[in-house]
């Protein structure tokens, strides 16, 4: 042992064989290798933003608007058109005594309120992209931003749209 | 062996070790709670309230500056109303009703005589097709309960005697009803939602707002000009739709406001034994499913319990029957969907209600 | 097991370190800060990296699930656990791979572990809301995961170097 060497401290003991397994002199500075991890991971971040920016191109066809979504637990339980709201529309969930408001504006839409712990989907504030998301994960509830095509559920043809049924 | 170095190490050590407990039993102390964030307060302009009641899914969604107030006061409304009429719930009136007939006069609450006897007026109006002294009926067939079971016909015959509407008393000066048959029992569930509707439709309207949608598990009821200031459109069910719950499960577009919309149809609860399917909508006088040739009656009027107790009935009578009903009493409108796909719909609907272009498996007729 | 009760209360005191730097960040450095909800700077990671060059990986995934266990003991609900568990450990997972390839220093199997540790709760995320709506926010975790992880290398790098590395051979 040499005075420069830094003394190591006695860790895992038992048999010689595992030490010897469990011994690693770390790089402790950073080294050019690590530049290809950090390069890598940006890869995978920019490679992430362009497949979701194709997706979101794909489902915004020529005459399309924007929808506000609303999931519980994966089924739809509201949905509103952003696009000619001329006020603030608002939905409430309520169940177990748990509360969660949501409200829709012209081109965007928000949790506005929510009985959760952790207030997470609240403060994602508003949203408007398409495929943005506010979540509320305890609820299980997804706030989306949809792009409906014209084919989907326009609301132009009286006879294919209707405010609710009756059954 | 241990030499400065390490010695130093080794005290280093230990004091990030006393540092770390330190700190832990700090941290623990001062356990987070939640970060809560401002609640905007703007009023809502339009505010909606989704819940379950009366063993089904409702919304109520009001327009106008009071709409959140009004949303909860006719969510309120509704649970308070099953409290006291749904004869599920042991403590309510109808369950106290029932569980004195054959023992005397019951008193009652104003509201909950107020339906009876409504209801009574509509079993007369349509000689007993609506009756809600159906409750027994409905138990052996497993309706009540949901044990569903096809009961025997001697069971049916010992039911039957105990439905019967004339039997009911009711007493206006003191608010008593009797059921004098023991055995008698009553169900409000043809007439409970529509009831709720007119409720809740009154409630509303005494607050700020300017229309509003109220969906009681399939039962209609709108009022007011939506904000774009359009009629409403409201779907009228496909019976034979696959999945009742896809977006596209509507035969035909009723545009509209200051009315209800109530829909009855042997779709919405059965269950199938031994091959044959049994609906939930009883015959009154054979005790059994009624056999009708229609898939669903949907009752357009601005009064709610009416369209209730009508869709029921006019279902039980069958097309002619209830085309006859319509031409003697003509305060309501229908819209009637047969089992060979035909759509009729009373005259003046003429100009409100088409049938959409893709379900071409259907044919509208206007009759008069 | 065969392991020295010595080494087990280092392991313990560790672990206890772990916790307190994870509550302790959220005092300093609110959430609030962060422009994507469930962003933090992750300073408990600085025990995992640390424990995986002095102890191995054993005792690192003890540290790690004790640590998961603990949080969730302490007034956390089950959604959280499941997605410490799932973002610690898929981390972990891919930090000792990185210390395996032994071209990477603290700071490539660091950032390496900051990724995999948004990844696994984003993944985690999108199974339990039914809905790959979530994915939206991986690109943003995964740039800000690249800087903190680089940032707890950084702190872990001096702690490191003071307390040594153990020799091939195991010599004391």
């Amino acid at each position: 042992m040499t005075t420069n060497d830094p003394s190591p401290i006695r860790t895992v003991t038992p048999r010689r064989a595992d030490a010897d397994k469990l011994a690693y002199r770390a790089h402790y500075r950073f080294c050019r290798w690590d530049a290809v991890v950090v390069l890598f991971v940006l890869l995978l971040a920019g490679g992430l933003v362009f497949g979701l920016y194709l997706s979101a191109k794909n489902s915004l066809s020529a005459s399309s608007h924007k929808e506000a979504v609303l999931t519980v637990d994966g089924t739809e339980v509201w949905r509103v058109s952003l696009s000619g709201l001329t006020a603030a529309k608002e939905y409430t969930v309520t169940g177990n005594g748990e509360k969660l408001v949501v409200q829709a504006e012209s081109g965007k839409a928000r949790v506005l309120s929510s009985t959760c712990r952790d207030q997470i989907c609240v403060r994602s504030g508003w949203i408007s992209g398409i495929g943005q998301t506010a979540v509320c994960l305890p609820y299980r509830v997804v706030l989306r931003i949809d792009a409906v095509g014209n084919g989907a559920a326009a609301p132009s043809d009286t006879n294919t749209s209707y405010d609710v049924i009756s059954k | 062996m241990a030499d400065n170095r390490s010695y130093a190490n080794m005290k280093k050590l230990r004091r990030m070790r006393s540092a770390a407990t330190a700190v832990l039993v700090f941290a623990l102390l001062m356990t987070s709670g939640c970060a809560s964030s401002a609640l905007a307060n703007k009023p809502p302009v339009s505010a909606g309230v989704d819940f379950f009641a009366m063993n089904t899914y409702m919304t109520i969604t009001c327009y106008g500056p009071d709409a959140k107030a009004a949303a909860d006061a006719g969510e309120a409304a509704v649970y308070e109303l099953e409290k006291t009429e749904s004869r599920m719930i042991s403590t309510s009136e109808i369950s106290r009703i029932n569980a004195n007939s054959g023992k005397g006069p019951v008193t009652v609450s104003q509201e909950t005589f107020d339906i009876i006897s409504d209801a009574v007026q509509y079993a007369e109006k349509t000689q007993g097709a609506f009756d809600i002294t159906i409750a027994p009926v409905m138990d052996i067939w497993g309706f009540g309960d949901g044990n569903y079971k096809v009961p025997t016909d001697v069971q049916i015959q010992a039911a039957l005697p105990l439905v019967n509407w004339k039997e009911i008393k009711l007493d206006a000066a003191n608010l008593t009803v009797e059921l004098p048959v023991a055995g008698m029992q009553l169900d409000l569930g043809g007439i409970g939602k529509g009831f709720a509707s007119d409720k809740v439709q009154k409630i509303i309207k005494g607050y700020n707002v300017t229309a509003a949608l109220i969906n009681l598990g399939g039962n209609v009821a709108v009022f007011g000009p939506k904000t774009d200031g359009s009629l409403w459109k409201i779907g009228i069910a496909d019976p034979n739709a696959p999945d009742p719950n896809a977006a596209d499960a509507f035969l035909g577009v009723l545009t509209g406001t200051d009315i209800s919309v109530i829909t009855s149809g042997g779709y919405e609860r059965f269950f199938v034994q031994g091959g044959k399917t049994y609906i939930h909508i009883m015959d009154p006088a054979t005790g059994k499913p009624a056999e009708s040739d229609l898939l669903s009656v949907s009752i357009v009027t601005p009064n709610g319990m009416q369209g209730d107790c009508l869709s029921t009935a006019l279902f039980v009578m069958g097309k002619d029957k209830a085309m006859t009903y319509w031409r003697d009493h003509k305060d309501f409108s229908c819209i009637l969907v047969t089992t060979s796909g035909e759509v009729f719909a009373s005259q003046d609907l003429k100009d409100k209600f088409a049938l959409v272009d893709t379900k071409t498996a259907y044919t509208l007729q206007f009759f008069s | 097991m065969r392991y020295s009760i010595y080494d087990l209360s280092r392991w313990g005191v560790l672990t206890a370190l772990a916790l307190a730097l994870s509550v302790t960040e959220t005092l300093f450095f609110p959430s609030a800060l962060f422009p994507v909800p469930g962003m933090r700077l992750g300073l408990a990671n600085i025990v995992t990296l640390l424990s995986i060059y002095l102890f191995g990986a054993v005792p690192t995934m003890l540290i790690v699930l004790i640590r998961c266990l603990a949080t969730f003991a302490f007034g956390g609900n089950l959604t959280s656990f499941l997605f410490s568990l799932a973002g610690g450990f898929l981390s972990l997972f891919f930090m000792l791979l990185l210390r395996k390839l032994r071209v990477f220093s603290l700071f490539g199997v660091s950032v390496g572990g900051s990724a995999a540790h948004n990844i696994g709760q984003i993944l985690i995320a999108c199974l339990l809301v039914r809905s790959w709506a979530i994915l939206s926010y991986l690109p943003v975790l995964l740039l800000v995961s690249i800087v903190t992880g680089l940032l707890i290398a950084a702190l872990s790098a001096p702690v490191y170097k003071a307390v040594g590395a153990i020799r091939p051979g195991g010599d004391s």
